[in-house]
């Protein structure tokens, strides 16, 4: 059998050489086929991917959330100290003639301020030229170039961005609100040929390779802006020949689609700048506000220079790391536009004369303020998604404000390290948290997550649950006063108490001194903080009702119907303590604590705002009648360190957890209510009780922010009180005079004491001083 | 004998200061404040309920709110702004709260009167 194959295989089979090469044209014909079908189906996916990419919104702008502005009108009480810094939070320049927005001049307390154009929540304002007089701490005088004005906002804070998880922040900017200066000197160094090439250039591919031979190394690439546009963009920096291949066939797509404007445009809000924090910055926008604190179009000749010379290396030529390395390549930069005629040698000298000053990158108005964006963001997320909030580039305007935000954490800070100069076993490992609200609104104006300001981490205002100690006091007595047997004359037994417990356990609280006090009067039990006298107080009205009144005052919380929830065995945030008090230095308006104003779209349309809204859930009288005790508190008892300070009517409430594992001071005025605490994350026993502890930082925020005094009541009266506590009539000379709803004017008295004198006495002072 | 005098003739001013209030007083708008941001504020909100827009509205008053917390004018307003925006028991809730700041104002009164009687008929607010 195999002979016979033998011959006609011969016959059949073409010459040797020739076989193997058609073989091989076919393979190879074939492999080509196959690989330009292969290439064209990667071009379509590319080629979708960059107008995918392209077509739409191009990047996940975070929302980007500001302070409330403050608005400026004649009266307003407000510090040379304040205005200044808050304008400086701004970023604004103290400049001899305020001639440019962003700048500010002052002589004595004429000032002139010239504000930069501003989106508010209600609209676009253009730049404003402010003249305003400061006389005596207050505003005498408003006006801008049209004259006298009623009142002028002053451009917010930023304080912060809810940010995709890539932390991504840019500052989006047109390309025809871009300095052209700044555009010519991009082009000019980074590429030369960027208007007549394709997307690639083969000369400056070529002109690298000759450097990077002759170095020996990689010292130069040859990208194109649209190049680095794509890589930044697209792709990773993996330095493949894959993906430099794919990245010239985007860049020759992208040129394919779109005009060299929107690829510039794009290349200047995309470009990397650097980083803050856990925050990248991207764009010259942001870029501009990120190194020298002012927009792109403030920028100086050397300015722009400087942020151009961070394209080739953010890091290497980060100017506040390395400002002799950021200097030099600044100044090659201005040799360049100087050789390109983008500015005379004279600007050149006259810019690299100049320092290269950076604005101080921890200012105010570049960091962020985690414990009150935490709380934005959740408080955003009743009414937006989260996808929107850090993709949309949403502008939120917050309650935040930064005066008192920065007295807040200045006083604690302060205060902190003094505790711990007093016990150096307590170094490092107290802690704080606190929540100031406006009286009236509820607006959330500074909060306090940590003592660590700008740490993102565990928010203690919202998060930690700490029991509040006699914070709850005044709503035991609250209790009492609204049941209509009591008054603040009556008489409670501060001895010893003990209470069974449903399994036979014992509950004997005792006084923080360790006394007792025997009769007194109800007054006393809170001013002086009884715990014996509070909770015989509250076992006598019933647990059950001061439950209730505690959620009546907006406490969200479960709170156990236990007797030691009388002295304050409740857990319970700093911002629910705040919700809480609200209530009562509201005089009985719930409402909701707010961190949003206003949510406008990146356009400027307004999407939401937010007003006060709440409910009465208390009689004005009844908490005017409260307040009285809380004042006493502050001129006479446990909180007189306050009184003693700050002489006028103010109130508040000491509080200590047992063993003095947590100190918590909750107070207010006519204008604001402030609630800290202090204690340690391991909630062991920390030496300071509420006086102590937290009532300092309290007291040194509410000096610095201005006290206004509680106004005087206007739905009490006075009557003199016995001492078993009994209603005297008018007129007695004996007795205590204390203050009570008019309603009580109708009660039962008792006689005059013996020693009580007719009002016969003092009606004839009155008629002596008439005539 | 002079003080006597003194002291009379305030408290006859004082008597003579109270006001007659009636409908038609409602059609000039009362700021209840001398305070011109307030004012401003306030008659920026009245055009934004002029054009229907009571969530604008609502901030500007908010806005004189943190100026003058306890304007029962002020308060008014809103109620009536939340009123327009179907929010009755909020209206209600702050209406309650202007009846508080209003004292003897007969004229806060009688707005807050007007806007109960008709939390979502015509605006008090005028334009």
């Amino acid at each position: 059998m195999s002979q016979k194959k033998q011959p006609r295989k011969a016959s059949s089979t073409p010459p040797a050489k020739s076989v193997p090469r058609r073989r091989w044209l076919r393979t190879g014909l074939g492999i080509t086929l196959a690989g330009s079908v292969l290439l064209g189906v990667w071009l379509v996916y590319l080629d979708a991917q960059v107008r995918q990419a392209f077509d739409g919104r191009k990047w996940a702008l975070p929302a980007k959330v500001y302070a409330r502005p403050l608005a400026l009108y004649p009266g307003l009480l407000l510090s040379p100290q304040q205005l200044e810094s808050e304008l400086k939070w701004a970023d604004y320049r103290a400049a001899a003639d305020a001639g440019r927005p962003g700048t500010y001049s002052h002589q004595g307390g004429e000032w002139q301020i010239n504000r930069r154009a501003f989106p508010f929540w209600d609209g676009q304002e253009s730049a404003r030229q402010i003249r305003l007089s400061l006389v005596d701490g207050r505003i005498a005088r408003l006006a801008d170039a049209q004259g006298e004005q009623p009142l002028i906002r002053l451009e917010p804070q930023y304080v912060g961005g809810i940010f995709p998880t890539h932390n991504e922040d840019r500052e989006l900017i047109r390309l025809e609100d871009v300095p052209p200066v700044l555009v010519a000197a991009l082009i000019v160094t980074e590429d030369k040929s960027f208007f007549s090439h394709w997307g690639i250039s083969v000369t400056g591919i070529a002109r690298a390779m000759l450097a990077n031979i002759r170095a020996g190394g990689m010292v130069q690439g040859g990208s194109t802006l649209t190049q680095q546009l794509v890589k930044n963009f697209f792709l990773t920096n993996e330095r493949t020949l894959t993906r430099k291949v794919q990245e010239a066939f985007m860049s020759l797509l992208l040129e394919l689609h779109y005009s060299k404007e929107e690829i510039l445009e794009a290349y200047i809000n995309e470009v990397y700048l650097g980083q803050s924090g856990r925050r990248a910055i991207h764009g010259f926008g942001l870029g501009a506000r990120f190194y020298f604190g002012k927009p792109l179009q403030e920028l100086s000749t050397g300015e722009i220079a400087t942020l151009v010379g961070l394209v080739k290396g953010a890091s290497f030529y980060n100017p506040r790391r390395h400002p002799q390395r950021a200097e030099s390549r600044r100044d090659l930069i201005l040799g360049v536009m100087q050789d390109n005629r983008i500015i005379s040698a004279a600007e050149r000298i006259r810019a690299a004369g100049q320092p290269l000053v950076t604005a101080e990158p921890r200012r105010e108005g570049q960091r962020e303020y985690p414990a009150f964006l935490e709380l934005a963001k959740q408080q955003l997320q009743q009414d937006y998604r989260l996808e929107d909030l850090q993709n949309e580039g949403l502008r939120v305007f917050t309650t935040l404000d930064p005066w008192v935000q920065y007295s807040l954490e200045k006083a604690s800070v302060a205060h902190l390290q003094q505790l711990e100069a007093g016990h150096p076993d307590l170094t490092n490992k107290l802690e704080t948290a606190a929540v100031i609200t406006s009286v009236d609104g509820g607006e959330i104006r500074a909060l306090l997550g940590s003592r660590h300001v700008t740490y993102f981490g565990f928010n203690r205002a919202l998060d930690a649950r700490r029991p509040i100690g006699s914070l709850v006091k005044p709503m035991v007595y609250l209790t009492a006063l609204k049941e209509g047997e009591y008054h603040w004359g009556s008489r409670v037994d501060d001895g010893p108490v003990t209470v069974e417990g449903p399994q036979g356990k014992l509950w004997q609280p005792r006084n923080y001194d360790e006394q007792s006090h025997g009769e007194v009067p109800l007054l006393d039990g809170l001013k002086r903080s009884l715990n014996q006298a509070t909770a015989r107080l509250g076992m006598t009205v019933g647990i059950d009702r001061v439950v209730t009144e505690l959620h009546r005052a907006g406490v969200l919380s479960e709170v156990p119907s236990y007797p030691s929830i009388l002295l304050g065995a409740i857990d319970l945030s700093p911002l629910e303590v705040a919700q809480m008090y609200q209530t009562l230095a509201s005089t009985g308006f719930l409402t909701p604590l707010r961190s949003i104003d206003a949510v406008t779209t990146s356009g400027g349309e307004t999407l939401s705002s937010y007003a006060i809204r709440g409910r009465q859930v208390y009689d004005p009288a009844l908490m005017e009648w409260l307040r009285y005790g809380l004042e006493q508190v502050v001129a006479d008892g446990t909180a007189r360190a306050v009184g003693r300070a700050l002489p006028q009517p103010l109130a508040g409430k000491t509080g200590t957890s047992d063993d003095i594992r947590d100190a918590w001071y909750a107070g207010f005025d006519n204008r604001h209510l402030g609630v800290i605490w202090v204690g340690r994350d391991d909630n062991q026993p920390m030496a300071y009780p509420g006086s102590r502890g937290a009532l300092p930082i309290w007291l040194q925020t509410f000096r610095d922010i201005g006290t206004e005094p509680l106004p005087p009541t206007r739905d009490l009266v006075q009557i003199a009180v016995n001492e078993q506590g009994a209603l005297m009539p008018d007129g007695c000379r004996a007795g205590t005079p204390y203050p009570f709803p008019k309603s009580w004017l109708d009660k039962e008295r008792v006689a005059c004491d013996a020693d009580g004198a007719p009002i016969k006495e003092r009606i004839r002072s009155w008629l002596d001083w008439l005539f | 004998m002079v003080r006597l005098v003194v002291l009379t003739a305030l408290l006859l001013l004082a008597g003579c200061s109270t006001q007659m209030v009636n409908e038609a007083d409602l059609q000039t708008p009362v700021y209840g404040s001398e305070h011109p941001a307030v004012i401003s504020l306030m008659q920026d909100a009245e055009q934004a309920g002029g054009e229907q827009q009571w969530n604008r509205a609502l901030s500007y008053l908010d806005q004189a709110r943190r100026i003058e917390p306890r304007n029962p004018y002020v308060l008014v307003r809103q109620a009536e702004a939340y009123s327009q925006l179907g929010e009755g028991e909020t209206a209600r809730s702050l209406l309650q709260r202007a009846r508080i700041y209003a004292g003897d104002d007969a004229q806060a009164e009688m707005m807050i009167r007007t806007v109960e009687s008709g939390l979502s008929r015509s605006p008090v607010i005028t334009p």
